[in-house]
């Protein structure tokens, strides 16, 4: 039986050459890389350790089957590495799982990638819709005081509740704190784009009301921002059992 | 007509919830690692069950956690040690309600798809149509 592993010694009387050992191995590793990145913050560091070592023998067993059966070892290993699914689908399997069982990745050592994918999450979706936002801002049919284009503009406000109860649902850690920090990178822009757009309509209010307008929308964002994620985050701890996680500062 | 990609997406579609209970039912017969139970469910199944074998382990850490199998890690005779599944009572208790559901379900789309019920619905006739009360 050939094995893959760098320690051990390749079976030469096959004619497989040790840098081919090397390939199949690394295949491998390249592989579990992929799989385990995004159960960082997620699972325990022991128990990605050991979940990456059951699932390292696992594809070693059926590249090993491969090779018996008269595969090249990279060969092999790229069929077991097909047989175990894709990578993506695998560490989405798993996140369900964590999410219906918490592993208490989060919870026993608070990291730095679990703020940082919670802010991620926050900048992304707090950034579509302030793009969205800025898209209806420009197609405004008619003065800002007109009935219709207020509707419009209230309506932008609920674009920051949906964005916020995504965030709170989708984030695992302090996700009201992670609205604020991506509204303070958004405030400069979104404020940008109202001063902008009343210069471009060339209305009496410019400049100074399209900066209080973009302003307005901004700390009503923030606000209405923070309290659907908190709420959805709340709701959904209390829904589906995961532990509140707060890191120490 | 399917061709093959199809057929496969159906059977991964069928197979959709249905791990668990393949693992449980390989596991009843005697503690494995997660190598042998994806080996013994394709035996089983003589190939037609294709299992994306990296989805086993999070369903075994599922079940592990709701207490239906236990594992251990254990020398092999030959490579690094190997986590060894067994299944619980608890988990034992689960196959059979599992067992049982399916069983239902299987009979009901076979009658389904056979167009041959066996079981009498009170108000429905065999074609299907709603009966008629013979009183008004």
């Amino acid at each position: 039986m050939y094995i893959y592993r760098a320690s051990h010694q390749p079976d030469m009387s096959r004619g497989i050459r040790a840098d081919d050992a090397q390939t199949a191995d690394e295949l491998i590793e390249d592989y579990l890389d992929h799989l385990m990145a995004p159960l960082v913050g997620e699972m325990p560091y022991r128990m990605r350790v050991a979940v990456r070592d059951e699932m390292a023998s696992h594809l070693r067993a059926v590249a090993d089957a491969y090779v018996e059966l008269g595969s090249e070892p990279d060969a092999a290993a790229r069929d077991a590495i097909g047989r175990f699914g894709s990578a993506g689908l695998v560490a989405r399997r798993w996140m369900a799982e964590l999410d219906r069982h918490p592993a208490g990745g989060i919870a026993d050592a608070p990291s730095a990638v679990a703020h940082l994918r919670s802010q991620r999450a926050a900048l992304r979706w707090f950034g579509a819709a302030a793009g969205l936002s800025a898209l209806t801002l420009l197609h405004l049919p008619g003065h800002i005081l007109d009935t219709e284009v207020q509707i419009q503009y209230a309506a932008a406000v609920c674009l920051s509740a949906v964005a916020g109860m995504i965030v709170g649902w989708s984030t695992r850690i302090r996700p009201a704190w992670s609205v604020v920090r991506a509204m303070s990178v958004l405030a400069l822009p979104m404020v940008g784009t109202y001063v902008a757009w009343a210069w471009w309509r060339g209305w009496d209010y410019w400049p100074f009301w399209g900066f209080v307008l973009g302003a307005l929308q901004v700390t009503a964002w923030s606000w209405v921002g923070t309290c659907s994620a908190s709420a959805v985050y709340w709701a959904r701890t209390a829904l589906t059992g995961i532990t509140r996680r707060w890191a120490p500062q | 007509m399917y061709d093959g990609d199809q057929s496969a997406t159906v059977r991964r579609e069928l197979l959709k919830g249905n791990t668990p209970t393949m693992v449980l039912a390989v596991l009843s017969r005697g503690p494995m690692h997660g190598y042998g139970i994806a080996r013994e469910i394709e035996r089983r199944s003589h190939g037609a069950v294709v299992l994306r074998e990296g989805t086993l382990y999070p369903t075994l850490y599922g079940l592990e956690q709701q207490g239906m199998v236990t594992a251990d890690w254990q020398p092999a005779p030959s490579g690094p040690k190997r986590r060894v599944y067994r299944i619980t009572e608890e988990g034992l208790a689960e196959l059979d309600a599992r067992t049982r559901s399916w069983s239902v379900f299987v009979r009901a789309i076979s009658n389904v798809i056979g167009g041959a019920p066996d079981v009498h619905i009170p108000g429905i006739t065999p074609a299907g149509h709603v009966a008629r009360d013979p009183g008004r």
